[in-house]
């Protein structure tokens, strides 16, 4: 049993891997739009590592008795899974490889810091106990991620539309989304190097201590010793779990993310929208646009049965209230109400097009924080996934 | 230069039409086939103007995303329901989150989701989907259901989808646009060929499931239709279920806490993590009584009605309710036993019930002690004792001990005794404690759940018929000059319908099959 639990562990890496790879031969196939080869070996590879991705999530089931869904762990890798899958299908219909390298940078960002949370296998505690959870979180994680199909060809709608000629608000915009996205990646890369060098500092404060992976730029209000000289007190209403090392996180994911950008800049000499606009230009917009629409037409319904119908259902087994305002639910039905304006707006006149694709990156924005953000920084009954 | 292909006059090389009929193209509403909807009607009263506000798209975008910024601002802060138990909401939200949280809590914003302007938001948002909804079904039931075969032909050339063709055999192209499972109905030598009306319907379908699920949620304020009750009930003992007439009880027979092996070697792991065990399950074994007439005070006749077996995430029905097990309290106390040495080093114990305290006791050592207060789960608040359930999970007790002459005042709990008038003439000290589980059962009825589940279901069943379809529809009219107009519709996706209708010629021209 436990060479299963090894195994399963190693399949994710492969799959985790294979998608890198299948970036790298999607931006080869981008750069020679002549040779299908390459556009084909790269769906193959990113499919083998979806297959490898399957059998973890399988083999995790086997050997845990339960549906690998029920934390954030398992919760963001199935989502990236749903999020490969879904670009996998798409890319038959529409194989633009840069919407599939788009996809999969996402789909790794999210597996990738999958792994940051605990990983152990824990046992379901009594309310996760129903077929619901797989029924439900499955469903869900469908939905969000064919939702984010449109966030990923809005993205590109807007870096194909915005004038780079001229500084204005959407190209401020546009630059501060890679800036978000780099902060995720400086978020890893920042983790990885200290976990590979095994840091740790400790903060040892009036009440407990707290152990730092990352160096403890921000401590607690009340810290009695630490280990940087320099370092910054959280005011005191900062009062939620580990509020301060979650800030000392976010601030130093923020830095390495500017850090990135800057040596971008400098080695590109002009704003990161700007370099990518002439390569985005060969895409078709009206079927960007079109897929977008399309996407949220497909994925809200999945979204709203998984999110919301399915999960009311097993909240009235489970909690005797099918509905109870917990922050999750509240996210999961403001994202809900998001895209039915969606829906709504882009049938009003002059709101296709660049306007449409700006909601669609919102709507991935709401999507996101509820998957993390709720769980970090609002505690609720959700706070397991 | 080219032509326009709808005027025929000239037009720009890269414009698909002349800027005069591109100008009407975008005046030109298909979607409810320019029929006239109330709202669009001249004459005005205020209810045309009430009407007109709520039929209006817009306006119910900006309702919705009001209710949206709103639904939002309740998780700023927790909501009260989510606050610590025992805690008074205006001091929690001021110490915890300081002046930001006084006006949390001062706007209301901590109940919000049962505010009275979150429910009139609600409200609007109904009001604007019914009406909407009916001003726009009839007058496009109406232009669907009377759908004249030829149109004028101003109205195909303003089509998404135009083509000029010259075609020899149009019964051909007819059978090809059946095979594609489009219903074709032919006036004269035009031809009207039509698909997935019914996708038309699906928005007013998913409205009616939305407006029986607000319906629904206003029946719940109703206590005929939603009742809810919550009892805790010692291991052994039976309770009432409050809120059903003296009817119903419930024996809680034992209530069973098992958790994970920590020894497992799969889980040792996450339970090391945690700190502490996982639990497995709560299950209570339950009984349930039933009984007819019930006088306040007397003990009923209870009729057994079933042995039950209630826990997470399995409820069970019984006599018309629904019984969950929804809360717990492992060793709560008893009883407690105080010994008391009088003056001459003879001592007795007093046994305190925490349900049912006695005033007074009268001890064998000839001491008698006086109850003057009692804090079934205490806890030092500055300088003053309070209480903060009803729920003896840690009881103390004020006393007086007397001998007659001598009174003591001493505050007793289970881990310390102080005495109160600092004489310590008598000492005392807890050497004794039962305890015991408690359950905590919800039970409800509730009717409004099937028309919450009809309205989800209904919904559904719009949403993927009015997105999972689209409704298409191909005119094929004989021009006087003999050539052919292919005209088509789609309500979305334009892509689609162009690659389907290229692909319909495609086939007409290689004679028939693929």
């Amino acid at each position: 049993m436990e060479q299963l639990h090894l195994l399963s562990g190693h399949l994710l890496e492969v799959a985790f891997f294979s998608y890198l790879i299948g970036v790298i031969l999607f931006t080869w196939a981008a750069a020679r739009r002549r040779q299908p080869v390459f556009r084909n070996l790269a769906w193959g590879i990113t499919a083998l590592g979806w297959l490898a991705q399957l059998g973890f999530f399988i083999l995790r089931w086997v050997y845990s008795g339960h549906a690998p869904v029920s934390n954030l762990f398992e919760f963001m890798t199935f989502f990236g899974m749903m999020m490969v899958l879904v670009l996998l299908v798409v890319y038959w219909f529409y194989p633009y490889p840069l919407l599939a390298i788009l996809a999969l940078i996402i789909a790794i960002l999210i597996i990738g810091c999958a792994a940051m949370f605990p990983q152990e296998v824990a046992p379901l505690v009594p309310s996760l106990q129903s077929h619901w959870l797989y029924i439900h979180v499955t469903t869900a994680a469908l939905g969000e991620a064919v939702l984010s199909i449109s966030f990923f060809t809005g993205f590109l709608y807007i870096l194909h539309e915005t004038d780079q000629t001229k500084q204005h608000k959407s190209v401020w915009a546009i630059e501060g989304l890679f800036l978000i996205l780099l902060s995720v990646i400086g978020y890893m890369l920042l983790a990885f190097i200290f976990r590979l060098s095994g840091y740790t500092a400790a903060v040892i404060t009036a009440q407990d201590s707290v152990m730092y992976q990352l160096p403890p730029l921000f401590v607690p209000h009340d810290t009695v010793t630490t280990v940087l000289p320099v370092h910054i007190s959280v005011s005191e209403w900062m009062r939620g779990e580990n509020a301060a090392q979650q800030l000392n996180t976010v601030t130093l994911s923020i830095i390495a993310g500017v850090f990135l950008y800057i040596i971008i800049i400098a080695l590109a000499r002009k704003r990161i929208g700007a370099v990518l606009q002439p390569i985005v230009q060969k895409l078709p917009k009206d079927t960007l646009d079109d897929i977008g629409y399309r996407a949220v037409a497909i994925g809200f319904p999945i979204f709203t049965l998984g999110a919301l119908i399915f999960a009311m259902i097993w909240a009235q087994q489970a909690w005797d209230r099918f509905w109870g305002w917990d922050p999750k639910e509240v996210w999961a039905l403001i994202t809900w109400l998001f895209y039915a304006a969606f829906l709504h707006i882009r049938m009003l006149r002059g709101w296709q097009g660049i306007r449409s694709a700006w909601l669609l990156v919102i709507g991935f924005c709401i999507i996101m924080f509820n998957l993390l953000a709720v769980n970090l920084l609002i505690v609720g009954l959700h706070a397991y996934a | 230069m080219q032509q326009c292909p709808v005027c025929k006059k000239e037009k720009q090389q890269s414009e698909k039409f002349c800027s005069q009929c591109e100008e009407q193209r975008k005046n030109w509403d298909m979607r409810y086939e320019g029929a006239l909807r109330r709202s669009q009607q001249q004459k005005r009263t205020v209810i045309d103007n009430v009407w007109r506000f709520f039929s209006s798209v817009r306006n119910g975008m900006y309702i919705l995303i009001v209710t949206l910024l709103a639904t939002a601002l309740g998780t700023i802060l927790p909501q009260r329901a989510y606050i610590p138990p025992g805690s008074i909401p205006q001091e929690f939200y001021a110490s915890q989150y300081g002046l930001f949280g006084r006006a949390y809590h001062y706007l209301g914003f901590d109940m919000l989701y049962s505010s009275w302007w979150y429910m009139i938001l609600l409200g609007l948002l109904g009001a604007s989907i019914l009406i909407a909804s009916i001003d726009r079904f009839f007058p496009l039931y109406r232009a669907l259901k009377k759908q004249p075969i030829k149109r004028r032909i101003s109205f195909l050339r303003q089509q998404k989808y135009v083509r000029e063709l010259e075609i020899t055999a149009p019964e051909l192209l007819v059978k090809e646009m059946r095979e594609k499972r489009y219903h074709v109905r032919q006036d004269g030598e035009d031809f009207l060929a039509e698909k997935n009306r019914f996708a038309r319907w699906g928005p007013y379908v998913n409205h009616i499931g939305l407006l029986l699920i607000l319906t629904a949620a206003f029946l719940r304020l109703f206590p005929s239709f939603y009742q809810d009750s919550f009892v805790w009930i010692r291991d052994g003992e039976t309770a009432v279920v409050p809120n059903t007439n003296q009817s119903l009880f419930i024996k809680n027979e034992r209530f069973i806490v098992d958790t994970y092996n920590a020894d497992d070697p799969k889980f040792s792991e996450a339970i090391k993590l945690e700190g502490r065990n996982i639990p497995k399950s709560f299950t209570t074994n339950i009984s349930i009584f039933q009984t007819e007439k019930h006088l306040a005070g007397e003990m009923a006749d209870l009729d057994l009605l079933s042995h039950l077996q209630v826990s997470v995430n399995h409820p069970v029905r019984a006599a018309g309710y629904t019984i969950y097990q929804s809360g717990y309290q492992l060793n709560e106390f008893s009883s407690l036993t105080f010994r008391t040495f009088n003056e001459d080093g003879q001592t007795a114990d007093i046994k305190i019930d925490t349900q049912d305290p006695n005033t007074e006791y009268q001890l064998e050592n000839g001491l008698r002690a006086v109850l003057i207060d009692y804090y079934p789960d205490y806890q030092l608040d500055g300088d003053s004792v309070v209480t903060v359930s009803k729920f003896p999970r840690n009881p103390a007790f004020v006393m007086d001990i007397t001998d007659g002459e001598h009174t003591e005042r001493v505050f007793a709990a289970v881990d310390e005794v102080v005495s109160e008038t600092g004489s310590n003439r008598y000492s005392i000290s807890a050497v004794d404690y039962e305890t015991h589980h408690v359950t905590g059962l919800s039970v409800k009825r509730d009717w409004t759940l099937p028309v919450f589940l009809l309205g989800g279901i209904i919904f559904m069943m719009g949403l993927i018929q009015g997105l999972y379809w689209q409704h298409r529809r191909l005119w094929l009219h004989k021009q006087q000059d003999g050539t052919y107009l292919l005209a088509g519709y789609t309500n979305k996706h334009t892509s689609s319908l162009e690659k389907e209708a290229d692909r319909l010629l495609d086939n007409y021209r290689k004679g028939g099959r693929y």
